[in-house]
């Protein structure tokens, strides 16, 4: 008996599939460019037990396992690196354990996506906080947890999603299945609490790019959902970077989240507004020439609400040109996304608007608030002394957002726009690395990495050698035989 | 690229238009507060769930095969036909119902059916496709004109003796389509009914062929080609502006489909519940019996999502009525489709019933005493789900609501 028949064992017949016109499917991201390899094989597991199963096979025939979620990655996380990869698609396992509305917790298998989760827990007058990636409605909340994702909504308030796992069942490299956070205790029967027991050893499963274990279960944090919110729009025509970077601070000044009920801050600067406005993919805003910020606030009482609204208004009106608003037919389009819809899926759609062909090469990373303008204008700076280079790779560099984090920093939604083209994709990589590297340089950090940005962190020596041995000695304790993920992060 | 895949070479602009995100799997729309859509495409929960069965899936399919990173293949075309053709990935593709942005992917891949349409015909060129309950189909296609294996000549027995049709000319021609005629003959016979008690003359042609939508959806377009030729003819010599049909399917394939393959097609094509709904506005049609219980409906994919028709059923409902009419949670434009389109009812029957017993969870679950749908094709395999799962739902097809309550 062969591996395939092996796995054919755990899974049955009808989910696993060695066919290359069912393997194919697997073989891309959101990235344009990093290369398309088709799996070897790729299977559906539904239990813990039977991922556990498979990796145990895979580590008997030394075969490299890739786990992939909603297969949103826009950094090449969810596409193989070798033809001898045996993919697991974990949307099978996509069930709803647990809502604990007395804990404020619910368990999950991490197959399912941020949408359906957040649907069901808005039934019951719940959300998770942050919304999960705004990797499209479709992103699962294992591959959330590996990528420190946010964008979807909420990260203002809540932070990155990995910041309210409190619970993780992982199976690690050896087949071995483990629980963290309050289950470490035997005698913990749900999970309510993350950070106890000794050292948080659930940190390095998240953000760990799938390299670490396979998440199959988590238990997230949900918070009841307040009933009144507010959202406005701004348009600041000149000094855009430092005028939002003032309306940010002073409303951290004033107590942010916590006082005033932030829930979102988002901030698309000048050349991003222009696109959009170019290409009307968003009417409203008509043709301004500037940088555009909007905001949620939310709240429990309405008078509350009346309140903070008016505080971070007249913060906002200071230093901005004026209000696109306050309907959604003015420009206003918190109204819609965060009323409406509930979270913020807005990026996709725009990663299309040059054209067929074109998509995002994103290289998105955390800085201070105290230096995001700073780091734009290096942004700025790098793409007008890349103009050739960029021009001869039919690629266009650019920041289409930043999206303020729940303390002291944000995170710039920077990158290319890069044609499929195979004769130019070496140099549209080659300019993807060298704004990755311009940027971790600068002192920012990356949170979702996948393929390219962990490579970029070893290859430019970013990390510490220190750190980076450490790294290496705790991939060779939960995955001994190194069969999960990889070559990220050079592992 | 091969010569064989002509038709996705044609279409490689608006493949690579996909960005990927995959909505199409099955993601939420809607506010997360009422959401209006889990589940998109019928294959998600149905079959194996690889990507391969979904749109973005497919789309890597389509450019790997234009790439040359796979061949055509059997295998590759069981895959590819175990779709209804429902036209769900492309109402969900990239938050369509937002009004604050517009969205270019969406907009560049345009309908996603044209495209599976292509690549099943390419397949069929490639010499992969169709598959073996298909071919035996259109192989009796090819000489007696219709999809069930019945002589064409018997393609009018179903109307009663002493009912009487013009040959040609009148208010309309009534085509009557393959399941009306073979297999459903309530549904025309219903039709005339309603027609005759509203005065309407209508014309019925014995020389009509299968419309030939099992063949264009099924990728066996020279097939498709020859039958339209035919009914093109038979419709010039039946001296009409009009035509009328019941089927959903035949609706969408005489008004949108044919038009692309006939340089002088100016015929108009109604279903008969607009008809109806004209007939009910004009007084033409009396409601005097109101039908008791609660009603739903499902709108039939080729009738709703392709052509656009919602109101006029609903209009019609509404007008017949004697209680309330409850929208299942699924309508309109994201309707589920009821598991019979794009040749799964023959190719893969057992699947289609699958599928439609989830229609029919739904239409329980509005506490529905009738589902009503008004296509013969979706009428049938929601009958057989009903039957199967031994539903206490009444499936019938809204022109027999509509003759009970004239």
């Amino acid at each position: 008996m062969g591996l395939y028949d092996e796995l054919i064992n755990i899974v049955g017949n009808k989910y696993c599939s060695d066919k290359d016109y069912i393997c194919v499917a697997y073989s891309r991201g959101l990235d344009p460019c990093l290369p398309e390899i088709i799996p070897q094989i790729t299977i559906r597991p539904e239990s813990t037990e039977q991922v556990a199963e498979i990796i145990k096979v895979a580590n008997k025939y030394n075969t490299p396992i890739l786990p992939r979620g909603g297969g949103c990655g826009l950094m090449g996380g969810s596409k193989p690196i070798s033809k001898d990869t045996l993919l697991i698609d974990l949307t099978r396992m996509d069930k709803i354990i647990d809502i604990d509305e007395e804990n404020h917790t619910v368990t999950v298998q991490c197959g399912i996506n941020w949408s359906r989760l957040n649907a069901v827990l808005f039934d019951k007058g719940f959300y998770t906080g942050n919304m999960g990636p705004g990797s499209g409605l479709n992103a699962s909340i294992g591959g959330g947890l590996s990528h420190h994702s946010g964008g979807g909504g909420g990260c203002a308030k809540y932070g990155k999603c990995s910041e309210n796992c409190i619970g993780l069942e992982v199976v690690i490299g050896t087949g071995e299945v483990i629980r963290l956070g309050s289950q470490e205790n035997r005698y913990v029967e749900k999970p309510f609490v993350r950070l106890a027991l000794g050292p948080d050893l659930m940190g390095i499963f998240l953000g760990d790019n799938g390299t670490m274990g396979i998440k199959t279960t988590a238990t997230m944090k949900i918070y009841p959902k307040p009933p009144y919110f507010s959202g406005k729009t701004f348009y600041i025509k000149e000094q855009t970077y430092e005028n939002t970077q003032k309306i940010v601070l002073e409303m951290k000044k004033k107590g942010w989240s916590r006082e005033l009920g932030i829930y979102d801050f988002f901030f698309t600067p000048p050349p991003a507004v222009m696109g959009i406005t170019l290409d009307k993919s968003i009417e409203t805003w008509g043709d301004i020439k500037g940088g555009v910020i909007f905001y949620v606030t939310e709240a429990f009482d309405e008078k509350v609400l009346e309140r903070n609204s008016e505080i971070l208004e007249s913060i906002a009106k200071k230093y901005s040109t004026r209000e696109l608003g306050p309907s959604a037919n003015e420009g206003n389009i918190t109204d819609w996304y965060y009323g409406e819809q509930g979270h913020w899926q807005v990026y996709h759609p725009l990663f299309s608007v040059c054209g067929p062909d074109y998509f995002a090469c994103t290289t998105e990373v955390i800085v201070p608030v105290s230096r995001f303008p700073e780091i734009l204008y290096k942004l700025d700076e790098w793409e007008e002394e890349k103009h050739e280079e960029l021009l001869d790779a039919d690629a266009e560099a650019g920041t289409s957002h930043i999206v303020m984090l729940n303390h002291n920093s944000c995170y710039i939604g920077s990158g290319l726009t890069a044609t499929t083209d195979e004769d130019l994709k070496e140099d549209v990589i080659s300019l993807w690395k060298e704004q990755f590297e311009l940027l971790l340089k600068a002192g920012g950090v990356i949170y979702m990495c996948g393929q390219i940005g962990s490579q970029v962190l070893i290859d430019s020596r970013i990390y510490d050698e220190r750190f980076y041995n450490i790294l290496k000695k705790v991939k060779n304790l939960v995955d001994p035989n190194n069969i999960i993920s990889p070559g990220k992060f050079r592992l | 690229m091969t010569e064989k895949l002509k038709r996705l070479d044609d279409l490689e602009d608006r493949i690579l238009s996909c960005v990927a995100v995959g909505d199409c799997r099955g993601a939420l729309k809607g506010p997360y507060s009422n959401p209006f859509l889990e589940i998109t495409c019928p294959m998600r929960d149905h079959g194996p769930g690889f990507e391969a069965f979904f749109a973005r899936g497919k789309f890597t399919i389509a450019r790997a095969l234009l790439d040359g990173k796979i061949e055509p293949s059997e295998g590759l075309a069981e895959v590819i036909y175990q779709c209804t053709l429902c036209g769900a990935c492309r109402e969900v593709c990239n938050n369509p119902e937002n009004p604050c942005m517009s969205n270019p992917a969406r907009e560049s891949i345009g309908d996603h059916v044209e495209i599976w349409e292509a690549l099943r015909a390419d397949l069929v060129d490639a010499g992969m496709a169709p598959l073996g309950r298909h071919k035996e189909i259109f192989a009796h296609e090819a000489k007696e004109h219709n999809p069930y294996f019945e002589n064409h000549n018997d393609r009018l027995i179903w109307i009663p003796k002493d009912f009487e049709f013009l040959p040609k000319g009148g208010d309309a021609l009534f085509f009557v389509g393959c399941t009306s005629a073979y297999r459903l003959n309530e549904i025309s016979k219903t039709f005339l009914e309603i027609t005759n008690k509203a005065g309407i003359r209508l014309s019925i042609t014995a020389d009509e062929w299968c419309c030939g939508s099992i063949n264009l959806r099924s990728g066996a377009e020279d097939l498709f080609k020859e039958l339209v030729e035919h009914n093109k003819d038979v419709f010039k010599k039946a001296d009409v502006e009009k035509i009328v049909v019941t089927c959903a399917g035949c609706y969408k394939t005489l008004k949108y489909d044919y038009p692309k393959y006939v340089e002088d097609w100016d015929f108009e094509v109604l279903h008969a519940i607009e008809l109806v709904e004209q007939l009910i506005n004009q007084g033409k049609i009396k409601i005097s019996n109101k039908i008791e219980g609660k009603i739903t409906y499902h709108d039939p994919c080729h009738l709703g999502r392709h052509s656009g028709i919602y109101d006029a059923p609903r209009n019609v409902i509404n007008a017949i009525k004697q209680d309330e009419f409850i929208e299942m949670r699924r309508n309109r434009k994201y309707s589920y489709c009821c598991g019979a389109g794009g040749g799964l009812k023959s190719g893969f029957p057992d699947l289609a019933i699958e599928i439609a017993v989830d229609r029919i969870r739904e239409a329980e679950e509005t506490g529905a005493d009738i589902l009503t749908t008004t296509c013969p094709f979706c009428l049938n395999n929601l009958l057989d789900a009903a039957k199967e799962v031994n539903s206490q739902i009444k499936v019938i097809e809204l022109l027999e609501l509509v003759n009970q309550a004239i």
